[in-house]
């Protein structure tokens, strides 16, 4: 494996990026994948939740700058996830992006209508992900 | 005629109170030999008669000693068995107006006493039978063909432009939830039978029928029928969905004279639809999930990501990644259909220039072309003209045309994109240089899965769907999708859209001023 994949790459002085995402996932191969494309790839620092329950409990600890939220997940989804952490002061200000099979037009009203700041269709594209997700960003603080 | 045919002399009942016209009577049909003539002097003696035989024929003088007038007509026809009747009247204005009314009530003819000679006498009585036997079979069929549109639950219309009422079969009047005999058949009272976005739907489907024929995009099959479903709201609350079929007949200037189709009652199979909808809807979004993982999984690898993968290794999971690739547009392809068909997919339609259309779907679509040693030229001679369109789902019904163009093009041909106005139309065509579509195959070219041949998926790695989206999406549009296609020549495919901006005669004009206060 070439070493220089896993060196950070020091982030540019005029356009904000998020230093770290956490990713919330049901699935564990798709969490795999998530973690390349992220880390691997995109160089960005990456922690796994495995359900809403799982990341409204880590999120204090892992303080992202961004979270990556799938929709539909056993127990809280991703519609409920998101609204508990709108009821909370700080994670308020977490920016959150959807990643959903399940995305047409209404639907992606819908997730934005409700707070999320973007939504990315599954199957995603490994390669390119952590530069949706780093322009996502970009644009959201601009 | 009946009488010919059986070979043998047929039931005639006389009711004449003059012996003398009896006799006459009896004397001029003598030689023809084909009549045994029964004869009874009152209206009590015929209704007598009529109860122990079978007669096809009745001859009814209108003056008898127990009664006369349009009453003896009416009598004589509430019987079960009654036979055709010509009556026998005398020659004074009086007599003949009475005569007529007895027409009119249900007589089949009148013969004026004092005119008669053998053969008028003989032709009017056989041409009564005829013309009886002939409204008994009428209304057999009528009942039989009534019977058979309650079973198949489809009725049939039919509207003379101009006329205030429209002709409605029994399955019609079924489907309304109205009586015939309590319901007037204007097109305002039918449009109140539907539910308010089925109202503007209607408008909208018998302003595209009248256009349909206008346009340069008249079917293949020379059927301009088009298809709208409704919701009917009837009276008791039941809601009903019903498929109706709008035909337009045409005089030779082309203008439309009347409309007529068809109206199904599509309640069940809208349920059934709507249950496979949503099944495909589910499945497909199961599917995407595993899907995220063997395409992640892939790219990652084949990028090198994990380190350098071997070529002949590199080589299957890239045929991994390709089939996979297809199987994720085939799902997508579904749920489009499925979206389109069930009213899912909202359409943002608003004033586009087709210009830009014509531009972006060409420069998305170039490097896909350019795999395939594929050039694409674009020809724009509707500078200027606007589309009503949602820009993403045009973008989306061009790009399936050119792709497929580039899939059936030769390596090193061209296909060439282009749009023009063609009278109150924008024509966006895309032109190949492949082989043509057999003509077997032409009739099939829209329907889903629709390949040429079974090698024609694997080969050009089609999902057999694009053209049916290209269709559902143009049809949203108010469009109309057609193509020519000479085998070995190479196929062009057209999508008319109304113009929003050129000079033209509106084709609605004449409908309007039936639609206009209805929708």
């Amino acid at each position: 494996m070439p070493a220089s994949l896993f060196a950070e790459k020091p982030p540019c002085a005029n356009v904000p990026s998020p230093a770290h995402i956490m990713c919330v996932e049901d699935d564990p191969d798709i969490r795999a994948i998530l973690e390349l494309s992220l880390s691997m790839i995109g160089h960005l620092k990456t922690s796994l939740c495995i359900s809403g329950e799982d990341a409204l409990a880590k999120v204090d600890e892992i303080r992202p700058d961004l979270i990556l939220l799938d929709v539909m997940m056993p127990g809280l989804d991703g519609i409920e996830t998101l609204k508990a952490l709108q009821e909370h002061r700080e994670w308020a200000k977490i920016p959150v992006v959807f990643m959903t099979a399940k995305a047409q037009r209404h639907d992606i009203e819908t997730y934005k209508a409700i707070g999320a700041l973007e939504v990315l269709t599954k199957p995603f594209d490994p390669m390119t992900l952590a530069d949706q997700v780093k322009e996502i960003y970009a644009h959201h603080f601009a | 005629m009946v009488a010919s045919q059986s070979g043998r002399a047929v039931p005639l009942l006389l009711v004449e109170d003059n012996p003398a016209d009896a006799r006459i009577f009896q004397e001029m049909l003598r030689d023809a030999g084909r009549f045994a003539i029964s004869w009874v002097k009152t209206i009590a003696a015929a209704e007598a008669s009529l109860a122990g035989h079978d007669f096809a024929l009745c001859v009814l003088d209108l003056n008898l000693p127990d009664g006369e007038g349009v009453q003896l007509v009416e009598r004589l026809l509430a019987h079960p068995t009654m036979p055709p009747i010509v009556v026998l009247s005398g020659q004074s204005q009086a007599d003949l107006e009475i005569a007529r009314a007895a027409v009119q009530t249900g007589a089949q003819d009148y013969l004026p006493k004092d005119r008669l000679d053998e053969d008028t006498l003989y032709r009017a009585l056989t041409m009564a039978i005829e013309r009886h036997r002939l409204l008994q079979v009428l209304g057999l069929r009528e009942r039989e063909l009534e019977e058979a549109q309650k079973l198949a639950r489809v009725g049939d219309w039919h509207w003379p432009l101009g006329v205030a009422l429209g002709q409605l079969s029994q399955e019609v009047y079924r489907q309304l939830g109205v009586h015939p005999a309590l319901f007037e058949a204007n097109f305002r009272n039918i449009v109140r039978c539907l539910r308010p976005a089925s109202r503007r739907a209607l408008c909208q489907a018998i302003r595209r029928s009248m256009a349909a024929s206008t346009s340069p995009a008249a079917n293949p099959e020379g059927k301009p029928a088009i298809e709208v479903v409704v919701q009917i709201n009837q009276p008791g609350g039941v809601l009903l969905d019903v498929r109706v079929e709008l035909c337009t007949r045409r005089n030779a200037q082309g203008a439309v004279t009347a409309f007529y189709g068809i109206a199904q009652d599509v309640t069940a199979l809208q349920a059934a639809e709507r249950v496979k909808n949503e099944f495909v809807s589910v499945v497909s979004h199961e599917l995407r999930t595993p899907l995220t993982s063997i395409l992640g999984s892939l790219k990652l690898v084949l990028a090198n990501s994990l380190g350098d993968v071997p070529a002949p290794q590199a080589q299957l999971l890239g045929i991994a990644l390709s089939n996979g690739e297809r199987l994720l547009a085939l799902i997508n392809d579904l749920l489009d259909i499925e979206k389109i068909e069930s009213g899912n997919m909202s359409f943002d339609l608003k004033p586009i220039a087709v210009s830009d259309l014509l531009v972006q779907a060409v420069e998305q679509n170039r490097p896909y072309a350019q795999q395939f040693n594929v050039g694409l030229q674009m020809q724009d001679e509707a500078a200027g003209a606007v589309v009503h369109a949602d820009g993403k789902r045009f973008g989306q019904l061009l790009s399936n045309l050119i792709s497929n163009a580039v899939k059936f093009s030769p390596d090193g041909g061209t296909v060439s994109v282009a749009v023009a106005i063609e009278a109150a139309w924008v024509r966006f065509s895309v032109r190949d240089q492949g082989a043509g579509i057999p003509l077997a195959f032409q009739s099939q070219i829209f329907k889903k899965f629709a390949q040429a041949d079974s090698s024609d998926q694997r080969r050009h790695q089609g999902t057999g769907l694009g053209l049916s989206i290209v269709k559902l999406i143009a049809e949203r549009h108010q469009g109309v999708c057609h193509f020519a296609s000479t085998p070995g020549e190479g196929t062009v495919f057209h999508v008319d859209l109304p113009a929003l901006n050129t000079d033209k005669t509106d084709h609605s004009a004449t409908c309007d001023t039936m639609t206009a206060h209805a929708c």
